[in-house]
């Protein structure tokens, strides 16, 4: 019998007998709509929920630790976790990077939020740095670039040349049109102008940098090359004879340099990107809100270009996009600089937005968009919990928040892991900042990393608790999605047992149109392959409607999650991630199921003796 | 047409052997038209089904159109019915679901070298071949019994079989239905040369038939003023 004949007897015995058809499939559709609703759940609570606090690909690690006294004492020496061991860490096999993660190592504290709450909020600083690389795509997916590249897309866009020329909340992008802000662009390690206090010593100021002239500086005396990019000339600012030699960047015009600096011709010849130092007149300016007053006013040049000094000068203001960072409490002297760029970790808000914000009277805050470029004020070497350090070396910076990632420390900010660097050295002094807290290792695809982790622990070094809560995690949703997805197999179960009782009463109803099939020339394997054709119609009506009884419920249970869990941010819009995958394997349960079920009656369906059925 | 040498045919069913068919001999020609009879429960049914090869369980020798029926696997077997062999029973056995012309068809459902053929028109004319040109596309619950006999009769001789089996075709019509189907048998069987076997109570049916084969207690008996021809069994 050929299979256009065998569908078109299925066809006919389904549409006489829809009755029987529905019912037989309607534990096949719930089992289905069960399985692909909970696979479609894990896969999508892995997808959406779990690889943004962990990727799969990712694990971090910190040095292992043991209880002395109540206190807990790391096992490794702690001068080892430093670039070597970044090194070391980056050959092992299956690691494909390694990223340090430093933390502050002085105190701090903030302020901010009079803009957004009507007075200033101020609390202990705690920070620690990341590298900006390892977080390029987190901060991408979380601000959404792509839904607003493609909204900016649909929109006439102004041509423009400078930010200020771009209505509010936009930029001047790199094609000269105006475009939304992409905050992530911003978490990089500004250019800081770092003092120091020791003439000539390089104990706080970067490797390869010294203090000259209060600041930390790249020498080049003695005949040391600067890096390529940079050439040797005499320290911006000192006049007259043996001023020390220092690496400038070379550039032939502003643009080469950072927004902080400017392009000025070198005494030796040449150009080379200088500093601008600035002033905001009096030293408690540096503490004011305005921007007026923190865009303070460039010393020893006019905004109009005239030599300065002359009666035609009009004061310039610190470029755009930085402000006056004064050197340290005492004084209202600086340099031009950007804000500091700052993550913040999402469970913040969810804290604010669920006990601060009742309790001190605030707005909740609503989603990601409110806070994004929001300026605060961070002073370093103040604190309310300990001592302040001594008044000359403190220093109050503008920082601004540039995006979020659950990578960031949960209650504090994340800068980039240059700045932090920066800060330790300049205050802590060079050892400080030699060595790493943790590190976060991205391995090859989602292997497993049992092997690995053995190996890391051979050098002193163990899973971080937010790795192991993320392992657990993970291993929870696994057997959680196995669960269901068994009980959507024993439902598929049941849904056989039935199709087998109903196929065996269809069967002795339809004994003598069997028996006359076969006395016309049907064989036997004609007849067991309409049966099983037949419970196959079963299995793939059950899918599909399954399917879309599943994805039904996953909407409702979307929509139920964006109006019930409102005050949380960053959830996914949607817990579900359903893949052809998830439908392939349950067409595949679904069909085997029903193949199970109808076996028995197929088989009695085809060893039916037509003599006896057809002669009464 | 029709050889059969010996033939035995035992129902087991629960320790009871219930011997039907106890030594059968018979021969029907190509072309006759013959009735067979006897008596209830005598084991009419048993014989027409083994030489229609829908029971293949019996032991001693069947051979229809020249092809021995023993040992043939379910697939020749089921082609053997399909192409050589046709029945009619008692009970029409029509499909309800499909109409009269698909009913008549119906074989070339199972039947390779019907592909891409009309089978339609075919059907249409078995049909008023049979006086239903009028019904074509009726469903079969809306006709008399005669009439879906007649349509049985359309769907037997729809793969131009050799021998067409008939069980008790009359039993469940009226006289004038019966007579009818009768009367069809007999066109066939004069205009196609088509052999044809009926099991038959009626007399009626059996004095329009070439021959008369009794069969008693599992034999053939002998026809009147002819040697007999039941043999001795194995
Ligand atoms: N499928 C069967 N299983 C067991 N016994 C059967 C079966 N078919 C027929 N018989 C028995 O075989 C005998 C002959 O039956 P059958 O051939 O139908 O007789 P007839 O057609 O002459 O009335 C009867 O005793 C009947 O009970
Ligand atoms: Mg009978």
């Amino acid at each position: 019998m050929e299979l256009r004949r065998v569908l078109s007897v299925v066809w006919g015995n389904i549409r006489r007998n829809k009755r029987a058809f529905i019912l037989s499939s309607v534990g096949i559709i719930v089992g289905v709509a069960t399985l692909t609703f909970f696979v479609a759940l894990g896969m999508g609570i892995q997808a959406g929920v779990l690889n943004r606090i962990y990727p799969v690909n990712q694990i971090e690690v910190e040095p292992a630790t043991v209880g002395v006294v109540g206190l807990r004492e790391a096992v490794v020496d702690p001068a080892l976790l430093g670039p070597r061991m970044v090194d070391t860490l980056r050959s092992l096999p299956d690691v494909t990077a390694v990223y340090p993660k430093m933390r502050s190592r002085l105190q701090a504290r903030l302020w901010g939020g009079k803009t957004m709450f009507g007075y200033n909020m101020r609390t202990e600083a705690f920070f620690d740095g990341l590298d900006p690389e390892l977080l390029q795509e987190d901060l991408q997916q979380t601000e959404r670039v792509e839904d607003k590249r493609r909204r900016a897309a649909l929109r006439k866009r102004g041509a423009c040349k400078k930010d200020e020329e771009c209505p509010l909340g936009q930029e001047c992008g790199e094609d000269g049109l105006c475009g939304r802000i992409e905050y992530w662009r911003r978490f990089e390690a500004p250019s800081l102008a770092i003092p120091c206090e020791e003439e000539g010593s390089d104990e706080h100021c970067l490797a390869g940098q010294r203090c000259l002239g209060g600041l930390c500086r790249t020498p080049c005396e003695g005949g040391a090359a600067c890096d390529e990019g940079s050439s040797c000339a005499p320290q911006p600012g000192c006049e007259g004879e043996g001023c020390p030699q220092v690496c400038l960047p070379d550039c032939a015009s502003d643009a080469d340099c950072d927004e902080a600096s400017v392009c000025d011709a070198l005494p030796g010849g040449g150009h080379g990107c200088v500093r601008l130092p600035c002033t905001v007149g009096q030293k408690d300016r540096q503490y004011s809100d305005s921007p007026r007053d923190l865009a303070g006013t460039v010393t020893g040049r006019c905004a109009n270009g005239v030599p300065y000094g002359s009666a035609t000068c009009e004061p310039m203001t610190c470029p755009d996009d930085t402000y006056c960072a004064v050197r340290d409490t005492t004084v209202a002297e600086g340099y031009c600089e950007k804000p500091l760029p700052v993550l913040l970790n999402p469970f913040l808000i969810e804290v604010f937005n669920s006990s601060v914000a009742s309790s001190l009277g605030l707005q909740p805050l609503d989603g990601v968009e409110a806070i994004l470029g929001i300026s605060f004020r961070m002073h370093f070497g103040g604190s309310y919990f300990t001592g302040d350090l001594a008044k000359n070396v403190q220093a109050v910076k503008l920082a601004q928040v540039v995006g979020f990632s659950q990578k960031a420390l949960e209650f504090g900010v994340t800068l980039p892991i240059d700045t932090v660097r920066a800060l330790n050295t300049r205050y802590k002094g060079r050892d400080s900042a030699r060595t790493y807290d943790t590190f976060i290792l991205e391995t090859e695809g989602n292997e497993d990393v049992s092997a690995l982790i053995g190996e890391l622990e051979e050098r002193g070094l163990s899973l971080s608790s937010r790795s192991q809560d993320a392992r657990k995690a993970a291993d929870l949703l696994f057997i959680l999605t196995v669960v269901f997805s068994f009980i959507s197999v024993v439902i598929m179960g049941v849904a056989a047992v039935n199709i087998t009782h109903t196929f065996l009463t269809i069967i002795t109803e339809r004994r003598h149109e069997i028996g006359i099939m076969r006395a016309i020339g049907a064989t036997r394997a004609d007849v067991r392959r309409v049966v099983l054709v037949e419970a196959a119609a079963i299995g793939v009506f059950g899918t599909l409607a399954g399917t879309l009884l599943g994805f039904g419920f996953s909407r409702l249970v979307n929509a139920a999650a964006a109006r019930y869990l409102e005050g949380i941010p960053f959830k996914p819009d949607d817990f579900f991630h359903f893949d052809w995958r998830i439908f392939a394997g349950a067409l595949v349960f679904a069909l085997i199921f029903c193949l199970l079920g109808a076996f028995v009656p197929a088989q009695r369906a085809a060893s039916l003796d037509p003599a006896r059925v057809l002669v009464s | 047409m029709i050889h059969i040498a010996g033939l035995h045919k035992h129902y087991r069913e629960g320790g009871n052997d219930n011997h039907v068919l106890r030594g059968v001999s018979l021969d029907v020609a190509k072309g006759e038209l013959v009735a067979l009879m006897g008596q209830s429960g005598s084991g009419k049914s048993t014989l027409l089904n083994i030489v229609g090869a829908l029971d293949g369980d019996y032991e001693g020798e069947v051979v229809v159109g020249g092809q021995s029926l023993r040992g043939l696997g379910d697939k020749a077997r089921s082609r053997f019915r399909n192409r050589t062999v046709s029945f009619v029973f008692q009970q029409f056995h029509l499909l309800p679901h499909l109409s009269v012309a698909d009913n008549v068809a119906l074989p070339a459902w199972f039947d390779r070298d019907e592909r891409g053929k009309d089978q339609h028109a075919r059907a249409v004319a078995l049909l008023e071949r049979v006086r239903l040109g009028s019904k074509v596309a009726t469903s079969p619950r809306l006709l008399s019994g005669g009439e879906k006999q007649r349509v049985a009769i359309a769907r037997a001789l729809f793969n131009h079989p050799a021998l067409l089996l008939a069980d008790e075709p009359t039993g469940a019509l009226d006289s004038a239905s019966g007579a009818l189907v009768l009367e069809l048998f007999r066109e066939t069987n004069r205009q196609d040369g088509l052999t044809v076997v009926i099991v038959t109570h009626d007399p009626e049916v059996a004095r329009v038939c070439d021959r008369v084969i009794h069969i008693r207690d599992g034999r053939i008996e002998p026809a009147e003023g002819a040697p007999a021809a039941a043999g001795e069994g194995a």
